[in-house]
């Protein structure tokens, strides 16, 4: 099985955005490097299983 | 809007015929009245059947008939699958639109009423498309992305890899595979699950969230800001440490930004904090629900049109013309500070040699030594030492901060620009001169501490017995300047070796001035030091002259900020000098006879004044 690369900036950017707009207020950056590890995490999780 | 449709047929039919397009209008009720509305018979049926009950053979036949008999309103179309598409519009029949393609821009373009010539033509239109540059992907080895620590047991597993061995088959030699399908390296699931960083950095992504930022929070902040930063679209506004989504930022409008600048240079007429100007032009409530999301929003728009000179705790705002008053001195030319002080940025910064920044920091308070050069300029060199009780920069690149300096002894408080080091340039603070020409004499023992506010510390110096001493000062010329001596009384304690008295100092008066862009190159100096205050080692056609090194240092900090890790750089670089007595710390260089010495007149030597 060939898998998709999972780039850091480019993959699940547009999820990033999301979370960073459904918390509506400023946050602190190493929040948002938290919530992206996490996306990192799940899309990698996915691949793992295809 | 009703719609009276000529249907034909058997009362039966004409009554299918109404029923099958209203039910098919309803589905197209936002369509344009022209527009094809498309519906396959087999929903149809099945809607009337479901709607009017009936047996479904007969009820195809019924509506067959009707959109026979009504083939004016209803095309039939039939499908690769064998069923019907009955196809009709809200005005009855469909009539698909014909476009009148006669006056198009191409044919206007390429068959003109009265064309130009054909030579012209290349200046109106041409069929190139322009080069659109592409940007080369930058290789990186394999070798850096899966984190260089590759241990015995990956290797083999790279091993087993190359050879297509997936774990659930027998390995075989080389040879007997022969003729096998091209190897498609799978992934493995253990690198699957890591992720490297732009910085060369592979993080395993198993690992809890937590023990990641823990171990590598630094790094992927730094790399995500990196993303936030190339992101062309600009989605992600950021602040110091705070972001948000740029499309929720508010906007101020020019009014608004001319009145903040209006009351930060006119009413108020120093830096203001973002609360104040939030309060008082923007007429925001501290106590307002959304105060934080209106306080980034100021702060992360100002950024385009006012200065930053805030620190961590204290978001203050400036504008260029008021940053400009604070601590300004006309003789200090940025360029050259930046360039007398950048050898702290490029490892020769030993404040930290006795105590380290933690330590200082945790103190919150620092000594340091006035020397004549800072004294003269009213600066002190941002030294690692220094930074440690100073605050922190909040933005990126920020290029400088104004900082409160109390003087309890003395009771007041000066304004301070801290000028954070950038690219070529070193960082310096700037402002000093009035205090220090007023209470201090170079060779004063400073302490620097912390207070309780983010922008605020105190300066004290070590006080002593009342002295009058002449002392070395500038005469400033209209053409040229000089060293020269002055009376100054003076109730603070010293460092006798840095206080620049006529015993100490007083052969300057034969060494050339150097104005502050002339004081960057060591070399110069050293030269025109050994040559002013050396003892004289050499002959006629060899000069050679001998300083100790702690005296040459104690001169140079006369002109321009020194440690004296740079200086022993220097020295060692410099290929004419060479330390001839390690026990005493002495030096031998040898001036080039093209280098002015001692009586040369092209230094503008005094001798009358010699002790």
């Amino acid at each position: 099985m060939e898998g998709k690369q999972i780039s850091f900036g480019t993959t699940g950017f547009e999820e990033l955005l999301e979370k960073l707009r459904d918390a509506g207020e400023p946050q602190d950056i190493a929040w948002l490097a938290e919530r992206y590890i996490e996306i990192l995490r799940a899309q990698a999780q996915t691949e793992d299983q295809e | 809007m009703t719609i009276q449709l000529p249907f034909v047929g058997t009362p039966a039919e004409r009554a299918w015929a109404e029923q099958i397009h209203n039910a098919m209008r309803l589905q197209a009720r936002f369509y344009a009245k022209e527009a094809p509305i498309r519906q396959s018979l087999k929903n149809i049926v099945s809607y009337f059947v479901a709607r009017n009950g009936g047996d479904e053979l007969s009820v195809t036949q019924e509506i067959r008939n009707a959109l026979n008999a009504n083939y004016d309103i209803f095309a039939l179309e039939i499908t690769d699958d064998d069923d019907v598409i009955i196809i009709t519009s809200t005005q009855g029949k469909y009539v698909p639109l014909a476009f009148d393609r006669s006056h198009s821009l191409t044919n206007r373009l390429y068959e003109p009423e009265n064309p130009l010539p054909v030579d012209d033509m290349s200046v109106v239109l041409t069929t190139n498309r322009p080069t659109v540059p592409v940007i080369e992907p930058v290789y990186i080895s394999d070798y850096w992305l899966n984190g260089a620590t590759s241990t015995e047991g990956d290797q083999l597993d790279d091993a087993i890899v190359d050879h297509g061995y997936t774990g659930s088959e027998t390995l075989v030699p080389d040879d007997v595979i022969v003729g096998a399908q091209p190897k498609v390296k799978p992934i493995n699931p253990r690198d699957a699950m890591r992720i490297n960083l732009p910085q060369g950095i592979s993080i395993d992504l198993a690992q809890p969230t937590a023990s990641i930022m823990q171990q590598h929070g630094d790094a992927i902040i730094s790399a995500l800001r990196g993303v936030i930063e190339k992101d062309t679209l600009k989605r992600i506004a950021v602040f110091g440490n705070q972001v948000a989504l740029e499309r929720d930022v508010r906007t101020f409008s020019k009014n608004e930004i001319r009145q903040i600048t209006d009351y930060i240079e006119s009413e108020v007429g120093e830096p203001v904090t973002d609360s104040n100007i939030l309060q008082n032009i923007i007429n925001v409530n501290t106590r307002s629900v959304d105060f934080e999301r209106q306080r980034f929003a100021l702060n992360f728009r100002l950024l385009k049109d006012l200065e930053f000179v805030g620190v961590n705790g204290a978001n203050l705002w400036a504008t260029r013309k008021l940053l400009d008053k604070i601590g300004a001195n006309k003789r200090i030319k940025t360029a050259d500070m930046g360039a007398i002080v950048i050898h702290l940025e490029e490892g020769f910064d030993d404040s930290v040699n006795v105590m380290s920044a933690e330590s200082i920091h945790a103190k919150g308070s620092v000594t340091h030594t006035l020397t004549y050069f800072e004294w003269e300029y009213g600066i002190l060199p941002l030294t690692k030492a220094l930074a440690a009780v100073l605050p922190e920069p909040v933005i990126n690149r920020q290029s400088a901060a104004v900082v409160t300096f109390e003087v309890p002894q003395h009771n007041f408080s000066f304004g301070i620009n801290v000028r954070f080091p950038a690219g070529a340039r070193g960082g310096w603070l700037q402002g000093f001169d009035e205090f220090f020409h007023s209470i201090l004499v170079p060779g004063a023992m400073l302490t620097i501490s912390r207070t309780n506010q983010p922008n605020v510390v105190t300066i004290t110096y070590a006080e002593g017995d009342e002295r009058i001493e002449s002392l070395l000062t500038i005469e400033e010329g209209k053409k040229k300047s000089k060293f020269t001596f002055e009376e100054r009384q003076f109730t603070c304690m010293v460092d006798e070796d840095l206080l620049p008295t006529i015993s100490n100092v007083g052969r300057i008066r034969r060494v050339k001035f150097f104005e502050l862009n002339e004081r960057k190159n060591m070399n110069t100096l050293i030269d025109a030091l050994f040559a002013g205050f050396g003892e004289k080692a050499g002959t006629k056609q060899d000069p050679l002259y001998q300083v100790e090194f702690e005296q040459l240092y104690n001169l140079l900090t006369i002109y321009r900020s020194v440690t004296r890790n740079y200086l022993l750089h220097s020295l060692q670089e410099h290929p004419d000098c060479r330390l001839v007595n390690s026990a005493a710390g002495l030096w031998e260089c040898k001036v080039d006879v093209a280098t002015p010495e001692r009586g040369n007149t092209s230094f503008g030597y005094d001798d009358e004044d010699e002790e």
